[in-house]
């Protein structure tokens, strides 16, 4: 017999009886299910930065895209009543020395240079990667050998290799990006090499070991989607590096052939010129740094992003702004 | 306890032998002629310290490692050497469990698909929904949801995902598992957890486990039989009862004692008890005697020089020392 | 005034993440005296690796954030000092031995400089003498060679001795707290027992104060003079050794202690395990966080917190079934799962009845 006794704490004796079992689950996981690739989205839509090269790099390759089919002009027409005009409201970038509209051939030359930069840059890329996967997976004399011939090849300078592929396969855009590819896959290979090496030993890799997979699937299935994300900031310094190659080219005069153009051959024809006439090396050479800029930046934003340490951090953006909304409330806090 | 005799054994180890080159000539003696042979259905634990060698033997049985001398004998055949098409086929029968829970399940997958990638791989079940169906069956059998084969690894703690670990070992119907560490990097509950499901298993699928582990009261409760290697050797091998009742080799004996046990009367009626000395040496270019005498309390000068070999003590119960 | 050496309040401590708040620490209180060990009890994620770096400060704020709480030292609290005042207490008051030596100690530097300017932050001494002894506290460690160990490289020494250099570095200075945050968890047994005499041995010559945490209940057993059981940032049980061993009250503890297989005794029987897993501490839940892992759960403890209930002098548990209220309310649960479970409960619920010989 019990009458209700009123607590301290207002709990009833009704309570202290044993519970419903069904009601409790022990084996909850309460947090969102949160992809590698989701969380890495997230962290860059938080960085500012990021967002505005992304924006920037989108709105160039727009341009380059779109800008020359909607313009009033052709890139290659020639009127030599028109040459060597300062911008104008006809004109927005003026026009070279032969009369040709200066705004569709920077956007011209700018998809030459893009296609030229994505190419030369992911080509190379693929052939690194799997000459280095060979080398690191097999290890023994295959990677010996891969090792010394990439050791070899790094020695020699890469002028040699350029300048051999151009006159055996003439000028123009193709040859560039076989020589592109050929003078860069080795530094790809070693660094893949390296990360393959680091992944081998680690226990989910013995574990599809263990299994029964082929080294192939082992490869590509659980070691390169750890890999992707160094891999995309590679890539992203590796296309601007290989505009501004494509553009040293054009400088030494190993360029695009006329009429054909691209951004470093408009900055070399205009670079002669940059005494008299500025806005004709001026523009275009702006143009390249903006695009080399935002691939530069972006990369670094992503570094941040891909790392998945960082997967329950904060950005550097929103840990400020909950640094000023809290900083009144905390004890101990520095003066 | 059953007479294992009459259980044929499902794993005969004969003279195992692996080195590991370190550059300049010198040779890592990982494992150094190990010899013993676990029955169809029971337990063998494998105890000892750092640089014994007890996870090269793991690895090397399941053929992570090619082995540099000595035979492995599973179900009667040679597999030592095997290749091809039937080394596929052995690695089915043949799984392990590893010991970082975090480290053992990669990031990228799902859960659902780590266990699925088994049955992919030896063409088990046919089609992703009854494969799937499948990895949910083993989700349960393991005390986890359906819905969590939806989920990513870092989702889960370490006891849940040691759980998804041994589910996609049990996938592929294994008749042999090792254990290498399996639950030492987890919290005690969570252990006994773990074990629990080992040891059903073992009774509901007819499964015989090598147990590695430093954990020397949990080997006891989990094995049968127990082997003790020290620096590449085995020193002492034999029925629970005897190698922890009867310890006759003095690292196993110093092993013992040094474990500290849950129980606080025990630990002060025992604590003026000597702790074993000195430290572990070099697996590198060992020398010709026992590999223990720099530590050992009853080292004679026969020890220095001649390596002992394992003498068989009664029922089973086998040590290696000049001194027993 | 406070009595204890070291004394802390009420401490919460949370993180700051993407997901939201990670309550780490929920109301924590303890203290340690000089001479004594503490021992701090708990799985992993339970919060105690983040309490003992609190006391020292450790924690970069943000993220971590010190909710409230106080933690009392010589009468300052030291949840209120900026990070400057908190380095003249680090190694001079406090000092901390970590699990992994190797992550702890420079790797580019020689032990013996590291050792030396340790000892020259804190006291006003010569080069020379902090040499000598540096020196000689590498050889009370029990390092054979201490002149040669001082010249090298941690990366050179196994992992027994860079612990003990450890050891050696945070006794520079004689501090009368020494933290340990798992010191033996990567060490082999052998190697264990030698460091764990070390620090016994150490404790008994300078009478300081040992703050020790560890998942590992041989170790307490060895150790400690006083436990504390940690579970989702609360001590869910504390008291004196003996008294949380033979008679404890927390069904947390009593899971803890039966699922360790006794290696005194062979047993066939299933060991008792804990089901489930502990809970995210990003959303605890309301009430007892153990709850859904009980076998002896009640309605009240799904909804309401409990409090600490004295059991004896020292001796407290924070549970339900402590409370007036729950007398006779214990029943066993059902399902064949949990049997093992109640059977091992039992014998510790029953063994707690017994009066201590």
């Amino acid at each position: 017999m019990e009458h209700e006794k009123s607590y301290q704490d207002g709990i009833p004796r009704s309570l202290f009886r044993p519970v419903d079992r069904s009601r409790l689950d022990t084996e909850q996981i309460v947090r969102p299910s949160v992809s590698y690739w989701q969380g890495v989205w997230r962290r860059i839509r938080e960085d500012r930065l990021a967002i505005f090269c992304f924006l920037l790099l989108a709105a160039l390759i727009l341009l380059a895209v779109f800008a020359p089919v909607f313009s009033a002009y052709q890139y290659d027409k020639t009127s030599l009543m028109e040459g060597n005009l300062a911008p104008s409201a006809s004109h927005w970038f003026g026009t070279d020395s032969v009369g040709r509209d200066l705004w569709t051939r920077v956007w011209v030359g700018a998809r030459v240079s893009l296609a030229v930069g994505f190419i030369g840059a992911i080509l190379p890329f693929l052939i690194g990667m799997f000459v280095g996967s060979v080398a690191g997976w097999f290890g023994g004399w295959v990677d010996m050998v891969i090792m010394r011939i990439i050791d070899i090849g790094m020695c020699i300078p890469s002028m040699i290799y350029v300048i051999l592929i151009l006159v055996y396969f003439g000028g123009g855009a193709k040859a560039i990006i076989i020589a592109l590819a050929v003078m860069n896959w080795m530094g790809p290979a070693r660094g893949y090499r390296g990360r393959i090496l680091q992944f081998k030993n680690r226990e989910f890799t013995l574990a599809a070991q263990t299994l029964g997979a082929a080294p192939m699937r082992i490869i590509y299935r659980h070691i390169l989607p750890n890999i992707l994300g160094n891999i995309v900031v590679s890539l992203t310094s590796f296309v601007p590096a290989a505009i501004f190659m494509e553009a040293s080219l054009a400088f030494i005069g190993l360029g695009i052939a006329p009429p054909m153009t691209s951004l470093g051959q408009l900055a070399s024809d205009g670079a002669g010129m940059y005494r008299t006439y500025f806005y004709q090396f001026a523009i275009p050479s702006l143009v390249i740094s903006l695009i080399i800029f935002s691939f530069f930046m972006l990369g670094n934003c992503m570094r941040d992003a891909l790392d998945p340490q960082l997967r329950d951090e904060m950005s550097r953006s929103a840990k400020k702004r909950r640094r000023k909304a809290g900083s009144g409330k905390e004890m101990g806090k520095n003066e | 306890m059953t007479d294992q005799k009459a259980k044929e054994d499902i794993l005969v180890v004969e003279h195992l032998k692996k080195y590991f080159p370190v550059g300049r000539g010198k040779l890592l003696h990982a494992v150094d002629d190990v010899s013993f042979s676990i029955p169809k259905g029971s337990t063998l634990g494998l105890v000892g310290e750092s640089g014994c060698g007890k996870t090269t033997v793991g690895r090397t049985l399941v053929r992570l490692y090619e082995p540099d001398g000595g035979r492995i004998l599973f179900g009667g055949r040679d597999i030592s050497s095997v290749k091809g098409s039937d080394r596929k086929e052995l690695t089915r029968r043949m799984q392990m469990v590893y010991q970082d829970p975090y480290a053992s399940l990669n990031p990228f997958f799902t859960v659902g698909e780590i266990i699925t990638e088994g049955l992919e791989i030896h063409k088990i079940g046919s089609g992703k929904k009854e494969r799937m169906e499948i990895a949910y069956e083993l989700l349960e059998k393991v005390g986890l949801h359906r819905e969590h084969a939806n989920r990513f690894p870092h989702e889960f703690s370490g006891g849940q995902r040691q759980r998804v670990g041994l589910a996609r070992s049990l996938a592929v119907n294994p008749d042999f598992i090792v254990c290498d560490e399996a639950i030492s990097a987890l919290d005690v509950s969570v252990q006994a957890q773990i074990v629990n499901l080992l040891c059903d298993f073992q009774k509901s699928l007819g499964l015989t486990y090598l147990f590695i582990a430093h954990d020397l009261s949990m080997v006891r409760y989990i094995s049968d039989r127990t082997a003790v290697m020290y620096l590449g050797t085995l020193v002492e091998i034999g029925d629970n009862r005897e190698v922890y009742g009867h310890p006759a080799h003095p690292y196993t004996q110093g092993l013992l004692q040094a474990v500290p046990v849950a129980d606080p009367r025990y630990e002060r009626e025992n604590s003026s008890q000597a702790v074993m000395a000195g430290e572990v040496s070099s697996p590198v270019n060992p020398g010709p005697g026992c590999r223990f005498c720099s530590r050992c309390p009853r080292a004679g000068k026969r020890c220095q020089e001649e390596k002992p070999v394992l003498r068989d003590l009664g029922g089973g119960h086998l040590a290696a020392c000049h001194n027993l | 005034m406070s009595e204890h050496l070291l004394d802390v309040r009420n401490l919460q401590v949370s993180f700051d993440t993407y997901a939201g708040e990670v309550k780490a620490v929920r109301g924590v209180d303890f203290y340690i005296d000089k001479g004594e060990t503490l021992a701090i009890v708990g799985e992993s994620g339970c919060g105690k690796s983040v309490t003992i770096q609190t006391v020292m400060r450790l924690n970069p704020e943000p993220p971590a954030r010190i909710k409230s709480g106080s933690i009392v030292y010589q009468n300052e609290d030291l949840t209120r000092k900026t990070d400057k005042e908190m380095r003249a207490y680090r190694g001079r008051d406090f000092a901390m031995i970590f699990q992994d030596a190797m992550t702890s100690l420079n790797p580019v530097t020689r032990i013996g400089r590291q050792m030396v300017e340790a000892i020259c932050t804190h006291e006003q001494v010569s080069r020379e003498e902090a040499r000598s002894r540096a020196v000689e506290m590498l050889g009370k460690v029990g390092l054979s060679n201490p002149e040669t160990v001082y010249r090298r490289y941690p990366h050179t020494l196994s992992g027994g001795q860079r612990q003990r250099v450890m050891i050696a570095m945070a006794l520079c200075c004689h501090p009368p707290v020494l933290l340990a945050d798992e010191p033996t968890t990567a060490l082999d047994v052998t190697t264990q027992a030698q460091i764990l005499r070390l620090m016994k041995d150490i404790q008994k010559e300078t009478g300081c104060a040992i703050l020790l945490i560890t998942h590992n209940l041989g170790v307490v057993a060895r150790m400690a003079d006083r436990v504390a059981v940690m579970y989702a940032g609360q001590m869910v049980e504390k008291g004196a050794l003996d008294d949380v061993f033979y008679h404890p009250k927390h069904p947390y503890t009593w899971g803890l202690l039966g699922s360790m297989p006794d290696m005194q005794e062979r047993t066939d029987a299933r060991l008792a395990s804990i089901p489930g897993s502990p809970p995210d501490l990003f959303a605890p839940p309301a009430g007892c966080t153990f709850a859904a892992r009980c076998p002896y759960c009640m309605e009240v403890c799904v909804g309401h917190n409990p409090g600490e209930y004295p059991v004896s002098k020292g001796h407290t548990a924070r549970c339900w079934l402590l409370d007036e209220r729950a007398e006779n309310q214990v029943t066993p649960p059902v399902g064949e799962d949990t049997e093992m479970v109640t059977q091992q409960m039992r014998d510790y619920m029953e063994r707690g009845g017994e009066t201590d010989d």
